[in-house]
């Protein structure tokens, strides 16, 4: 229960707080009003981008500088403006809060929280349109994140700091990977942000749900402009998102901070941009809408410890930080060569595909290994993983070509059937149920058995029986060997036997 | 509105642009504020809008009435203006242009709103300290709103100062909301 005397104690310590000097303001009037946009005639003084003070409270930013008026976008309600109303200068740029207060909660584009939980007080605010760290502060990406996903952390690695595309249709577990990512990083250090933009505010109540279950809430923002939320918010969000993400990396942490969707955020930003009579352009979307996506993905970065010590003021010394952008693009029909899936495809370094086929057909997550890549992430991938994953494009790959060719052939030679034999195993052994992320030590075991051929005589349908039997077995009897590979993905000869001996000790209990 | 006052502007600059010195640009004030007296006046603005007589048509009747009034200049202004179509526009252009003038020599009408009528001392101290601080020389409009409460609202140009009772309460109010 709230003490009403508490409330008036507070209303009281804001009345003697009250600034009541009058103050010089540069002001306009409102000539316009009309879905979410305003036209204000006179102030003259007005900033690209800074925050208008609109009566009630609300606020706008002036995206249009014209001649004698200022072009702006309501963020929030508008249906209290009206013709004639007065508009003031604030000489401030949008801003947001930042800081691990933020963590584990949910707000919306201007850091307010709508979860219910009170207040948020941070420290610091941040403006949301910041400029990436140019190439002297930036280092090469040589860590993994791992997302506890086989088929990704094998086949498609993600170092810290990069940017990897997300792309499918609706439908196709998109937000599953990222969440799956989210969840694998308890423990690991990374801070993590996810942006919900254009969504079923029932939907983004579904993830925090899930997070909050997996405990990965605690190490979470949520920021969330649903697709009731105005289009300002809705496109604003992404960078909102972005700001806080870059408060860890820009003090020598490690963040990650997931797009959802991209999409939708185009679309957006699509809508102001014609209300603002900006000229369109292809599919209508304006002159500057690959700059859109393109400086907020510059933002997802690694930095140096030089950077860092600089930026920190010597307080964190010998570390470096990272921001991870996982990008969502939501596809239509599986044309990727669409205006903003192409703008972002060329922006990113690399992209996973999930396809609808395959989520179809029971391959979830349904990553096509084909034409997944991941430009920078190789060198960035954990030893382990990576000496083990070797194989398992290339199984996957003849498997692809070979299961095309044989549905002519009715007998096959020996090794062609072999080949096709382990290639099924090896699909069914890439499927991973959601929410339950792998440790690199089970993905080595899972891995091994793959490689080893262990798996061969192992009825396709039994396969994931196997790898979790495997698994559960492992936990109870290989606990050191867990510890020797442990999350850096250490590798030598001695612990590859290890492993073989690991699974081999398991398939001769048949417990599966 | 924002558009009109836009195009209005470049007519007015170009009007500004014309006038050598502070002589010319009196009698250009004046001229163009009796020619927006005309266009303003309630018989003119129904004759600029009936649909049915051309273009030229219109620009000759205006042109008629203030031929004598005004000097060549003047009247090629008029003549290009309702050659565009943009008759309507003559308060705008003189108000634009005036802006211009006030700028030029250093001047500024600033609006007082005020609770109550003001002292002599008082305008004057606001005149004194307004004209320090945005560097002119300031002419003052006076008004008096008792919705105010107390204090007084200035304003000169986009800039506003509110020092007024119900601004420090609508302000008080956003804040004790939040």
């Amino acid at each position: 229960m709230i003490n009403p005397s508490e409330i008036s104690s507070l209303i009281k310590e804001r009345i003697e707080n009250f600034d009541a000097g009058a103050e010089a303001q540069t002001v306009g009037t409102i000539v316009s009003v009309g879905d979410g946009i305003i036209k204000i005639h006179g102030l003259s003084e007005a900033m690209l981008g800074e925050m208008l003070e609109l009566p009630g409270g609300s606020f706008a930013v002036a995206m249009n500088l014209e001649r004698d008026s200022v072009g702006a976008v309501v963020l929030g309600n508008y249906e209290h403006l009206n013709e004639g109303d007065q508009v003031k200068c604030t000489q401030r740029i949008l801003e947001v809060p930042i800081g691990k207060e933020l963590l584990g909660r949910v707000v919306n584009t201007l850091g307010q929280p709508i979860d219910g939980r009170g207040e948020i007080d941070t420290e610091f605010t941040a403006p949301v349109e910041k400029i990436a760290p140019g190439v002297i502060e930036r280092q090469s990406v040589d860590e993994p994140i791992l997302t506890g996903i086989k088929a990704i952390d094998s086949m498609v690695p993600i170092g810290r700091g990069q940017r990897e595309l997300i792309i499918g249709d609706r439908q196709t577990g998109k937000t599953a990977v990222a969440i799956d990512t989210i969840i694998n990083q308890k423990g690991k250090g990374v801070y993590c942000v996810y942006v919900a933009m254009g969504q079923k505010a029932s939907t983004v109540a579904n993830v925090v749900r899930e997070l909050e279950k997996h405990g990965a809430l605690e190490y979470t923002i949520i920021v969330s402009a649903s697709a009731a939320d105005p289009a300002a918010m809705q496109y604003l969000a992404a960078y909102a998102g972005c700001t806080m993400g870059e408060y860890f990396r820009d003090r020598g942490m490690d963040s990650l901070i997931v797009y959802d969707d991209l999409t939708k955020q185009a679309w957006a930003y699509r809508q102001i941009s014609l209300l603002l009579r900006r000229p369109p352009g292809r599919e209508a979307y304006p002159g500057d809408i690959f700059y859109l996506h393109s400086r907020l993905l510059e933002r997802a970065s690694r930095v140096n410890a030089d950077y860092v010590e600089k930026f920190t003021d010597g307080e964190v010394k010998g570390k470096t930080g990272s921001l991870t952008a996982l990008p969502i693009i939501e596809t239509q029909g599986g044309d990727v060569s669409a205006f903003v899936p192409t703008n972002v495809i060329s922006i990113t370094d690399g992209q996973i595909f999930l396809e609808t086929d395959l989520f179809n057909s029971g391959i979830r997550p349904a990553i096509n290994p084909g034409v997944s890549v991941s430009r920078v992430g190789g060198s960035a991938q954990t030893k382990a993983v990576k000496k083990l994953a070797g194989g398992i494009r290339t199984d996957l790959a003849q498997y692809r070509e070979l299961a095309a060719f044989s549905q002519f052939a009715s007998d096959l030679d020996e090794a062609t059937r072999k080949q096709l034999e382990r290639g099924k195993r090896v699909t069914e052994l890439m499927k991973q149920p959601q929410y339950k992320p792998l440790s690199v030590t089970e993905m080595a075991l899972s891995l091994t058995a793959a490689n080893e051929g262990l798996l061969d005589d192992v009825p396709v349908e039994k396969v994931n029986d196997f790898e979790a039997a495997l698994h559960a077995y492992a936990s109870d009897n290989a606990g050191e060997l867990a510890k020797k590979i442990g999350d850096e993905g250490n590798y030598s000869d001695e612990i590859a036997a290890e492993l073989k001996k690991v699974v081999e000790d398991f398939k001769s209990k048949g417990v599966y | 509105m924002s558009e009109d006052t836009t195009v209005a502007n470049s007519y007015a600059k170009a009007v500004h642009d014309l006038c050598a010195d502070s002589t010319q640009a009196k009698h250009w004030s004046e001229a163009l504020a009796g020619l927006s007296a005309v266009a303003q006046n309630a018989d003119m603005v129904a004759f600029l809008g009936d649909e049915k007589r051309s273009r030229s048509e219109r620009l000759a009747g205006f042109v008629k009435v203030v031929e004598d009034a005004v000097d060549q200049q003047a009247l090629n202004l008029v003549r290009l203006l309702g050659e565009r179509d943009r008759l309507d526009l003559l308060p705008e252009v003189a108000s634009g242009f005036e802006a211009l003038r006030a700028d030029a020599e250093r001047r500024i009408v600033a609006s007082v709103v005020s609770a109550k009528p003001l002292t002599d001392e008082q305008s004057n101290q606001i005149k004194t300290a307004l004209g320090k601080r945005l560097d002119r020389t300031v002419e003052l409009e006076t008004t008096v709103d008792e919705d105010l409460i107390g204090g007084a609202v200035i304003r000169a140009g986009d800039l506003v100062i509110d020092g007024s009772m119900r601004g420090e309460l609508e302000h008080l109010a956003v804040q004790m909301s939040r």
